[in-house]
């Protein structure tokens, strides 16, 4: 290590030195270093250590990272689908509405605005239960359909599995929803509520036109037919008659008007002898009732009683009336008669 | 440091990095020991200065054990030459930056009393060089780009071998950007006379585009 060639004294005194220095060194090596030496020593020392720490921490920072990058993928797909959702809920002609695990999840704005006083109630996380019973509570149901919703839900031991899957109500103001539930796969409930407003007005419509039908039908045959009818409220008040009541009868167009009296006619009858009597009771079967009517003032009595009264026509023609008892409380007459014309 | 088109005396650049590239630190010298060994017997650590070697001044003994004249000591010779310090079985360099007047060696890093130096023997700069560079991810694919800090005693020897446009040669096809330096940075330890560097790697697979 020292140059051979100086003289040995001197080479003494140099491993002297390096002596001193590497004792001085070692001594010091058990203290607390704080040289820019002993920091780089330091350094080398915790480098292994700081190493694996690194490859540790990066490692971790990089599942960290992958992880969540992977989340961010999941947010934005799931952004995207609740936008897609969002934008599919609002192009819906009718109500949406999603309940998970019993809760609701999301609606659209037709779902939360169908019934007002349900409206507050609509939030996420409302129990479909309690969703269900604000609906048939509501104010803004028919007062019919309420009546019906209440009784329902009186019976209701409320299963979930037997709640009806779809039911129509109608509102007040004569609009009229069905609404569907249906059970997912995954466990969920989706409500929807669909307008047939028109399609319930239609119905109506077509029922009121075939109605209407019906009765021209009837009109026609009743107008054309042989007997002469009429009918009488219980009031003793004309009804309905057709064509031919009057006409077999000779009795002018004013008293055949609806609300003419029974009486009105049966003293036109006897008056102008359109009837004449035949057999004991006949005439008197007629006049008697309407003095029956008056005298007694009993309903049961206003109209005479069942059974055929014959009666002569002066032109000449043979009539007979039969009155019946309807079940409103109204009588009707039919007069059998057969034109007894001249050339019979 | 270069700021707003003046320079600036004790300030620094620090560089915080993200990215989606993956990546790994490099860092590499080309010297191994010789048997020569000295003890340093007198310094000043504060000013990394060497006044004394075995007992005789600093510059005189380093001269005689490298084999060249005092007077002849020059950066070059340090480059070729320098002093290891052993910590394990791990050798650094401690580059000395000049020979001071008074017959002392200024150090590039920190030093002291003490301390056993061994005398550094360089391997061929460009081969380890070469072969410090030639790293992969775990794919097994090179770096898209390296950014390399070389300590200007590198450069020197280089530059002394006429070795540039090999060095430019492996630079480039290791495909490295970067600077010389004045001692380097590598996991948390100063040292000198290295390649100190970041190799960046494509994004691994499943990080984001």
């Amino acid at each position: 290590m020292i140059d051979p060639e100086e003289p040995l004294e001197v080479q003494v005194a140099k491993q002297a030195r390096i002596i001193e220095a590497l004792i001085s060194r070692t001594e010091r090596g058990h203290e607390v270093g704080g040289s820019a030496y002993s920091l780089f020593q330091s350094a080398i020392a915790l480098r292994a250590a700081v190493w694996e720490k690194t490859k540790d921490l990066e490692q971790a920072l990089d599942t960290l990272g992958r992880a969540s990058t992977e989340l961010e993928h999941a947010q934005r797909s799931q952004e995207r689908m609740q936008k897609t959702l969002a934008d599919a809920m609002i192009a819906m002609e009718g109500g949406f509405a999603l309940f998970s695990e019993g809760h609701l999840q999301v609606c659209n704005d037709l779902f939360r605005h169908l019934l007002p006083d349900v409206e507050p109630l609509i939030e996420p996380g409302l129990a479909f239960d309690d969703y269900v019973r604000a609906v048939e509570a509501s104010r803004y149901l028919s007062p019919r359909d309420r009546k019906r919703a209440q009784g329902a839900a009186g019976r209701r031991a409320s299963p979930r599995h037997l709640r009806p899957a779809s039911k129509v109500v109608a509102l007040r103001n004569d609009r009229w929803f069905q609404i569907s539930c249906r059970q997912t796969t995954s466990g969920n409930i989706v409500v929807l509520q669909t307008e047939i407003t028109d399609i319930v007005r239609q119905n109506r419509r077509e029922k009121d036109r075939l109605i209407d039908q019906h009765a021209q039908l009837l009109q026609a045959a009743f107008d054309h037919m042989p007997l002469g009818v009429c009918t009488f409220s219980a009031a003793g008040e004309l009804l309905v008659r057709n064509e031919s009541f009057g006409e077999l009868l000779g009795v002018p167009l004013p008293l055949l008007e609806k609300g003419t009296g029974f009486r009105r006619i049966v003293d036109y009858v006897e008056r102008f002898e359109v009837l004449l009597p035949q057999g004991v009771d006949a005439g008197r079967g007629l006049g008697g009732l309407g003095q029956g009517t008056q005298a007694q003032g009993h309903r049961s009595r206003t109209l005479p009683p069942p059974g055929p009264n014959r009666a002569r026509h002066a032109d000449p023609c043979a009539s007979r009336w039969r009155p019946h008892r309807l079940h409103h409380g109204c009588h009707g007459r039919d007069r059998g008669g057969r034109g007894a014309s001249a050339d019979q | 440091m270069l700021h707003d088109g003046a320079f600036h005396g004790g300030a620094a650049l620090l560089l915080l990095l993200e990215t989606d590239l993956s990546f790994r630190g490099l860092g590499f010298d080309h010297f191994r020991p010789t048997g020569k060994r000295m003890v340093v017997t007198h310094a000043v650590p504060e000013e990394r200065l060497v006044l004394e070697i075995n007992g005789s001044p600093a510059a005189q003994e380093y001269a005689r054990l490298v084999g060249v004249p005092v007077d002849d000591l020059s950066p070059i010779v340090f480059a070729e030459n320098p002093v290891l310090v052993r910590n394990g079985n791990i050798y650094h360099v401690r580059a000395i930056q000049k020979k001071d007047d008074d017959g002392g060696l200024t150090f590039f890093s920190a030093i002291d009393n003490g301390l056993l130096l061994t005398l550094g023997q360089g391997m061929e700069i460009i081969h380890t060089l070469d072969s410090g560079l030639s790293v992969c991810d775990e794919t097994g694919e090179p770096p898209d780009i390296v950014l390399g800090f070389d300590c200007y005693l590198r450069k020197l020897e280089i530059e002394h071998k006429g070795l540039e446009a090999a060095a430019s040669e492996a630079f480039r096809a290791h495909r490295l950007v970067g600077f010389n330096t004045y001692g380097e940075q590598h996991l948390g330890v100063h040292v000198n006379q290295t390649f100190v560097g970041i190799a960046f790697f494509r994004p691994r697979r499943g990080a984001p585009p």
